[in-house]
């Protein structure tokens, strides 16, 4: 899939991923791509199996057939706390931050893994300034949040680890408008720090216009790759998904 | 027993019961799983300094200085090695499990120590403590400034280090703490560890206060259950707050009503207050 020159950039790579939800069939030979310091959008409709991908990558659910490689090693059957380790971190759908923890322990939490605690301090400052919110509410718990600044904790919490890959699984889903943009803004500057990023998400002209690649996801498997000024161009896309309905 | 002397020995009681509620509000708010051998890890900690006093002549209470890291490492291997197979399983599993570590248990305390009841004395545990009125046996003291200092060690515990705040994840949300980079099956055998050593202590202070025998083991663990459930699941506070309820009910239905009442008035009001309080006291 790539040749020997690039081989060095790929940070990530899935290969004919197969996984299923008992008889269920949910991704059916998924292959996909992520270069270092790339922004990767995943976008499809409800249904396509876009988290159900990120899960897989993040180690939450097992795979029938099919490898995932991280840095040129293999972490097919790797447990998902092993992963975070190895540097990747996804924030969920849902956020699910740890309610009755407040603030700072959540993000703290997140420099669980040995490599992220000497630099805590550090990354707490990042994540401080990236959000300045979450440093005024370090005290409270995080159940008294708003769901923008719970996406915001959940964000947060996934760079204390310092993560090489960060996975974002529907981030804006629910959020106000305003909110979903002061998040792209924040996503900018994570990729800016040198941190590539692959998420999922419903609203594809929006994530299109803020990837470097894309991909398209229908029923299980991929429908469509490339560059995403070129995906945004697509006649397929414009109708499917910027026509009457963004659903399916 | 005079009014006052009941109502100071009831909270000081109460110190007793939390500490041996304890480990059990520990292991059933972190890993949701309901440790049938609980009462039975209590008594074989009353036997394991019982052992050490008996061969070695020493204080039972220095005693745990062995048994704490000991009940640690048998906790720890307990449920990496087997609980946490039986959990994959069912939580059914982990019940019939750890049942028969509870038979197995009380038959080893018999095999090993018999059948007679034996206690932790030492020549202060007889003595007790005169406040104008009230006559205060020592070890009821001694239970509740026990109780005081391992819980207050365990939230500080929970608090402020990395591996208590992963518990606390662990606890609230298992999913969430795998993708913190938290083994969350690592951190089930390092809390059940807790859970045990706490029984070290709690087996101390049981056998210094009250004598026990190889069945000793269930009624403690009923009570535990009841504080537990009382004071709210996962809470350190609430586990303190209805050990005391408990010991302060029993000690005053025994003053008023006689002490066969003492049992039967301490569930009365458990499910009095549990009717009021559906989730316990200090449940969330």
């Amino acid at each position: 899939m790539t040749n020997p020159t690039e081989k060095d950039e790929v940070l990530l790579s899935v290969e004919d991923l197969e996984v299923s939800y008992g008889p269920f069939k949910v991704l059916m030979g998924v292959s996909l791509v992520v270069k270092k310091g790339e922004v990767v959008a995943v976008v499809g409709a409800n249904g396509a199996g876009k988290s159900t991908l990120l899960n897989t990558i993040a180690g939450l659910l097992p795979i029938r057939r099919g490898k995932i490689i991280f840095e040129g090693k293999e972490i097919t059957r790797a447990p998902a706390y092993a992963r975070v380790h190895m540097g990747i971190a996804l924030v969920p759908e849902g956020r699910r931050i740890f309610p009755e923890l407040n603030v700072l322990e959540n993000l703290l939490l997140g420099s669980y893994p040995k490599h992220a605690r000497d630099d805590s301090k550090e990354n707490l400052r990042r994540v401080f300034d990236l959000f300045p919110i979450l440093e005024k509410r370090q005290k409270q718990s995080a159940k008294t949040l708003s769901g923008g600044e719970q996406q915001m904790l959940a964000i947060g919490r996934a760079l204390m680890s310092k993560p090489k890959l960060l996975l974002l699984d529907e981030m804006s889903l629910g959020l106000a408008p305003l909110v979903v943009d002061s998040l792209y803004a924040a996503i900018e500057k994570i990729r800016l720090e040198g941190t590539t990023i692959l998420f999922v998400e419903q609203n594809v002209r929006k994530s299109l216009s803020h990837s470097d690649r894309g991909y398209l996801m229908k029923g299980g498997k991929i429908a469509l790759c490339g560059p995403s000024r070129d995906l945004l161009r697509e006649r397929s896309i414009r109708q499917a998904y910027f026509g009457i309905s963004e659903g399916k | 027993m005079e009014l006052g002397t009941a109502f100071v020995m009831g909270i000081l009681l109460g110190g007793l019961y939390g500490l041996v509620a304890l480990g059990l509000s520990l292991i059933f708010g972190v890993v949701r799983e309901m440790n049938l051998a609980h009462g039975d890890f209590v008594v074989l900690g009353s036997y394991f300094a019982y052992t050490i006093v008996t061969a070695c002549g020493i204080d039972p209470i220095l005693s745990l200085a062995l048994g704490v890291p000991v009940f640690l490492v048998i906790g720890y291997v307990l449920q990496r090695f087997l609980l946490n197979y039986a959990c994959r399983i069912s939580h059914d599993t982990v019940l019939l499990v750890t049942f028969g570590i509870s038979v197995v248990l009380q038959n080893v305390f018999h095999i090993t120590w018999g059948p007679l009841s034996r206690n932790l004395t030492t020549p202060y545990t007889l003595s007790g403590l005169a406040f104008g009125r009230f006559h205060i046996p020592l070890p009821y003291l001694l239970d509740f400034l026990a109780a005081a200092l391992f819980m207050t060690a365990l939230y500080l515990f929970l608090k402020h280090t990395y591996l208590g705040r992963a518990i606390r994840a662990v606890a609230q949300e298992p999913t969430a703490a795998q993708l913190v980079g938290v083994n969350v099956e690592r951190v089930h055998a390092i809390t059940f560890g807790i859970a045990t050593a706490l029984c070290a202590v709690a087996g101390v202070f049981l056998g210094m206060t009250f004598s026990f025998t190889p069945s000793t083991g269930p009624a403690f663990l009923i009570m535990a259950f009841g504080v537990v459930v009382l004071g709210g699941l996962g809470s350190i506070v609430g586990t303190l707050i209805a050990g005391i309820l408990f010991g302060l009910v029993q000690t005053l239905s025994g003053h008023f009503f006689g002490v066969v009442t003492q049992t039967l008035a301490s569930y009365v009001m458990a499910l009095v207050v549990l009717s009021i309080f559906p989730k316990g006291l200090f449940g969330k």
